[in-house]
């Protein structure tokens, strides 16, 4: 029998260990870290070189889009897609920035993630929709989630929606979808006199950037962006607080968390930047910046 | 940190650490006969053939004699020896009554030997005559699938063939798809007259301006999306032609196609000036084929997509080996590399073939 470590004589283990093995090889494609692997390099947005050991032909991939950004009409951004995956060792890597608009995408050899979808924005690949629009189907082709109806939370997917933007004084916003990566809240912006509270983002591995609340002539809320889970340690990240204003002004969403960080809170009228690893910005008068993208690589 | 793969299954079916043990070029159905005794799974990449490029008609100017416009389409007299779908443009003509009719990007609807016509929402008569310019550019052709993945052994495998480029002024051939046991690639898909190819996911692309769907269940999109498998002006895996330039004046570049693991074929661009094709797609593991440029009709082909075994070539060797005609496309390269496309009546580059690894 050969050496059963990882790091046995090329070919020999995996080969030996399959053959007669009570395994399938599907069961590979769900979301786990692989055991037995470690984590060799983090990669941020704006690198696009890898230097990896001679010798190591696959390599395991995590890779977060870019989050998008919140807007003024569309409420929070969604969040960058996870994609997960063997794939052939390369020299070049593209991590996707956080919108401005829609995020970047991140890709390493096979395995790409999209950016997420700034407010009112289809998400793509995975990510999450923007407030008021619909995620998208992933690297593995969970489908994606749809836009919640005016005031109604966002469907769940791979990439989930974004919450309804609510069209009557007084009712929230609708909430983002929950999913791997979530949706962003949908703002609330009928004038009246009731209090108007954008919706919160969706939550998953990534979370939506919260919705913002405007035009209320006694209280305008954000939304809390949603919140997030750190990947590595299992540990919840969370969405950033929305802020809240008076007669004439807008309260803003907080950003979503990411998968490496939390999500800022607002400030004042401009929505909450989103979490490192592709939180969603929340949706202000300026909407906040989606979360940079990130990848892992795991040999 | 060592584990043990006995009592992991995640683990087990990692492709870690495998050897790679035989890589197929050779196109069609070929048989394996060699796989060792006992080994009944393998792990295979499997990339189809590269979409070829397609080419424009010869670069031509006629002199236009009068015009007409009813606010859908416009007329033109002039004795021409035009093609239907080429860029046009028109100038120099007066004004006899309405609008303007000199026009810049259009495209021919309808050709004769005496007459063409564009669509244009105008409304006029022209006076004096003017110059008619027909040009434009082609797409590059999409590159091929990538699929990787557990399989059982089989005793044959399919290497699917790049689309072969043609002087013809048609949509180009679609690349071969390529498989082994369960794993599977499509080919790209062939370029039309003025866009790019699709670039191809676990089957072959049926409309070049949609990729289709990859081998892990990636949608395939539209131009401009991103995903695993690209159409036209989008980043991915596999990445679409570039398109074509419709200016047919002037100093002009057409598209490039965008990085990926394996790449689309550059545009082409007829132009009476400097004229410019679009380079191939950056590759991950090699560079696209360079357009090289220069004034009129003899240049502005584009260069081939990067496959994932070799580079794509410049424009000029539409199947791999120069011509000397810079108005030909490059060929793709080994891998699934898109084709270049051709301009005034050169010849297209032929998408790069497919290849098979496998692993155990």
């Amino acid at each position: 029998m050969a050496d059963p470590s990882r790091r046995g004589s090329t070919g020999e283990p995996v080969r030996n260990s399959m053959q007669g093995g009570n395994y399938t090889p599907w069961n590979n494609t769900h979301f786990v870290l692989p055991y037995g692997l470690r984590l060799q390099q983090t990669i941020n947005a704006g690198t696009t070189s890898v230097t990896i050991p001679a010798g190591v032909t696959f390599v395991y991939a995590i890779a977060v889009g870019g989050g998008g950004s919140g807007s003024a009409s569309g409420g929070g951004g969604g969040a960058g897609a996870v994609s997960w995956g063997w794939t052939i060792a390369t020299s070049n890597c593209i991590v996707g920035a956080g919108g401005g608009g829609g995020g970047g995408y991140t890709r390493y050899g096979n395995v790409i993630a999209g950016g997420g979808g700034g407010g009112n924005s289809s998400g793509t690949l995975g990510s999450g929709g923007g407030g008021n629009a619909a995620g998208s189907t992933n690297y593995w082709g969970i489908p994606g989630g749809g836009a919640g109806a005016a005031s109604v939370k966002g469907t769940s997917g791979s990439g989930a929606g974004g919450g309804g933007t609510s069209v009557t004084n007084g009712v929230n916003g609708g909430v983002g979808g929950d999913g791997i990566s979530g949706g962003g809240g949908g703002n609330s912006q009928t004038a009246g006199a009731s209090t108007n509270t954008g919706g919160v983002g969706g939550n998953g591995l990534a979370g939506g950037g919260g919705g913002r609340g405007t035009l209320s002539t006694t209280s305008n809320v954000g939304g809390t962006g949603g919140n997030g889970v750190n990947i590595l340690t299992g540990a919840a990240t969370t969405g950033g607080a929305g802020t809240t204003a008076g007669s004439g002004s807008t309260g803003a969403g907080g950003g979503g968390a990411g998968i490496a960080g939390n999500g800022n809170p607002a400030v004042t009228t401009t929505g909450g930047a989103g979490g490192l690893g592709g939180g969603g910005g929340g949706g202000g008068n300026a909407g906040g910046a989606g979360g940079a993208g990130i990848l892992y690589l795991f040999y | 940190m060592s584990a043990s793969i006995y009592s992991n299954s995640q683990f087990t079916d990692s492709p870690y650490g495998l050897k790679l043990q035989r890589t197929i070029t050779a196109t069609g159905t070929t048989s394996i006969t060699d796989i060792p005794a006992g080994i009944n799974r393998v792990y295979a990449i499997v990339i189809g053939g590269g979409g070829a490029g397609s080419t424009t008609a010869v670069q031509s100017t006629a002199t236009v004699t009068a015009a007409t416009a009813n606010g859908t389409i416009a007329t033109y007299t002039a004795n021409n020896s035009f093609v239907v779908g080429q860029a046009i443009a028109v100038s120099g003509l007066g004004i006899s009554s309405g609008s303007s009719l000199n026009v810049s990007g259009a495209t021919i609807a309808t050709a004769s030997s005496t007459q063409f016509t564009i669509t244009l929402g105008r409304t006029g008569v022209s006076s004096g005559t003017g110059t008619a310019n027909a040009g434009g550019g082609a797409g590059g052709g999409g590159a091929g699938g990538y699929s990787a993945g557990w399989t059982y052994i089989s005793p044959t495998v399919t290497v699917g063939t790049g689309g072969t480029g043609s002087s013809t002024v048609a949509i180009g051939a679609n690349g071969g798809v390529s498989i082994y046991g369960m794993v599977f690639a499509g080919g790209g898909n062939g370029a039309s007259t003025t866009t790019g190819g699709a670039a191809a996911g676990a089957i072959t692309p049926g409309n070049n301006n949609v990729s289709s769907v990859s081998y892990t269940g990636a949608a395939g999109v539209g131009g401009s999306s991103v995903s695993y498998a690209a159409a036209n002006n989008a980043a991915g895996v596999s990445t679409g032609g570039g398109g074509g330039s419709n200016t047919t004046t002037g100093t002009a570049t057409a598209s490039s196609s965008f990085q990926g693991l394996i790449t689309g074929g550059g545009g082409s661009c007829g132009t009476t000036g400097t004229a410019t094709g679009g380079n191939g797609g950056t590759g991950d593991k090699f560079a696209g084929g360079t357009a090289t440029g220069g004034t009129g009709a003899g240049f502005g082909g584009g260069g081939g997509g990067a496959g994932f075994t070799s580079a794509g070539f410049a424009n000029g060797y539409p199947a791999g080996i120069s011509t000397g005609n810079l108005n030909d496309g490059g060929q793709g390269g080994l891998g699934g590399g898109g084709g270049g496309a051709g301009n005034s009546g050169g010849t297209a580059g032929s998408g790069g073939n497919g290849v098979v690894y496998l692993y155990w």
